[in-house]
């Protein structure tokens, strides 16, 4: 099983296919950080006062996590930020459904794309985590460019 | 060094959103008060000697407009020191005939509840509903039409053919803390709709008022909805 997680080729399927994910979910969220600041706000889960910070860093974050993935750098760090992120909104949304909100999950919004938060948000999210987890212990941590 | 990407990127995000043409303030609307934006905030300790003034203010305001202001006035009003009011805003306009109420909002921006009610009666004003597509089709007030905020630039595309640019739009959302309804009535007025108006109140109001629904989750008994 090491073996097959330590595999250069699966990891750098895993690394583009996360570093995409995240930089897909984050363009919409970049240029419409109003939009993006009204589903944090449905979330209930952040003070108001720190809203319109996150929406505009939260965005960003994922953008260069997503790059930086991508191109092999310090790709253990980004998978760590990657498996926290995608934690948070588990919670965030887990929380969410037992206090019964029903709102937009702010997750992928690109092309139009909308959905509520649900079960299979919850289950993507997880899913997401786990491919990180071989990134995250058998990945370089270092400042290259070229796959390892 | 998580840290230090995640810090990074976050700095750059704060520069960014000074370029960005849909850049938003990094301080929270509702911290900075200003007469036309405020709403029923927070409690507040009055000034001694204005605790009678604003009892009186209060009341007017209830027998004005009973049916839009809360209770506005904790138990221990009668304890002169422990006083905690929540002045109404809207004090300062006070509910009148049908036609007055219409006529007040030609000039304003926002809609209440009874004009509202008024506008969709007298099928005066179409119904947008800026929050997400899925709840429209759940339930949504009857005769209206879905423009989430999300996805504003996907559905105006669809629907723009069949709008009126001329007719006048009330825009709603969930309720008073919801902002999606700015959103689309700003989208629309830079879509050159010249009569849009905010339904500030908002989907939970018209709910509780028993007001006209429908969707795939409305059950219909007896005429009414449930």
């Amino acid at each position: 099983m090491n073996k097959l997680f330590a595999n250069k080729k699966i990891l750098l399927a895993l690394r583009l296919l996360m570093g995409s994910v995240f930089i897909l979910a984050s363009i919409d969220k970049i240029f419409n950080p109003a939009v993006f600041s009204s589903v944090l706000r449905e979330y209930k889960l952040l003070p108001e006062i720190l809203i319109p910070l996150v929406s505009v860093t939260l965005p960003w974050m994922e953008f260069f996590a997503g790059l930086l993935i991508i191109l092999n750098i310090f790709s253990q760090s980004v998978a760590l930020i990657m498996i926290l992120f995608n934690t948070g909104y588990i919670l965030g949304i887990t929380i969410n459904l037992a206090w019964g909100l029903a709102h937009e999950c702010g997750c992928f919004t690109l092309f139009g794309w909308n959905e509520p938060i649900s079960g299979s948000t919850i289950a993507r999210d997880l899913f997401f985590v786990l491919l990180c987890v071989p990134i995250l212990f058998y990945a370089s941590n270092e400042f290259k460019y070229k796959s390892k | 060094m998580s840290v230090v990407i995640c810090f990074a990127a976050g700095v750059f995000g704060v520069f960014f959103n000074i370029l960005n043409p849909g850049r938003i303030s990094l301080v929270p609307e509702n911290a900075v008060i200003t007469p036309g934006k405020m709403r029923a905030g927070p409690a507040q300790k009055p000034v001694p000697g204005t605790a009678q003034k604003n009892k009186e203010k209060i009341k007017t305001a209830v027998v004005l407009n009973p049916k839009i202001l809360p209770p506005v006035v904790k138990p221990a009003l009668k304890n002169k020191t422990e006083v905690r009011v929540v002045l109404p805003l809207v004090i300062e306009k006070p509910a009148a005939t049908k036609e007055a109420v219409l006529a007040v909002k030609v000039d304003d921006r926002t809609v209440n509840l009874e004009q509202a009610k008024l506008l969709f009666d007298g099928k005066k004003a179409v119904f947008v509903d800026a929050r997400p597509e899925y709840t429209y089709i759940d339930k949504h007030i009857k005769g209206a039409i879905s423009l989430s905020a999300s996805r504003f630039n996907f559905q105006y595309e669809q629907k723009k053919e069949d709008l009126n640019k001329e007719e006048l739009y009330v825009v709603y959302c969930s309720s008073v803390t919801c902002h999606l309804s700015d959103f689309v009535a700003d989208y629309l007025r830079e879509n050159g709709f010249k009569n849009v108006k905010k339904f500030t109140a908002g989907w939970d109001s018209w709910v509780a008022a028993g007001f006209p629904v429908e969707g795939l989750k409305v059950k219909v008994n007896g005429g009414k909805n449930e």
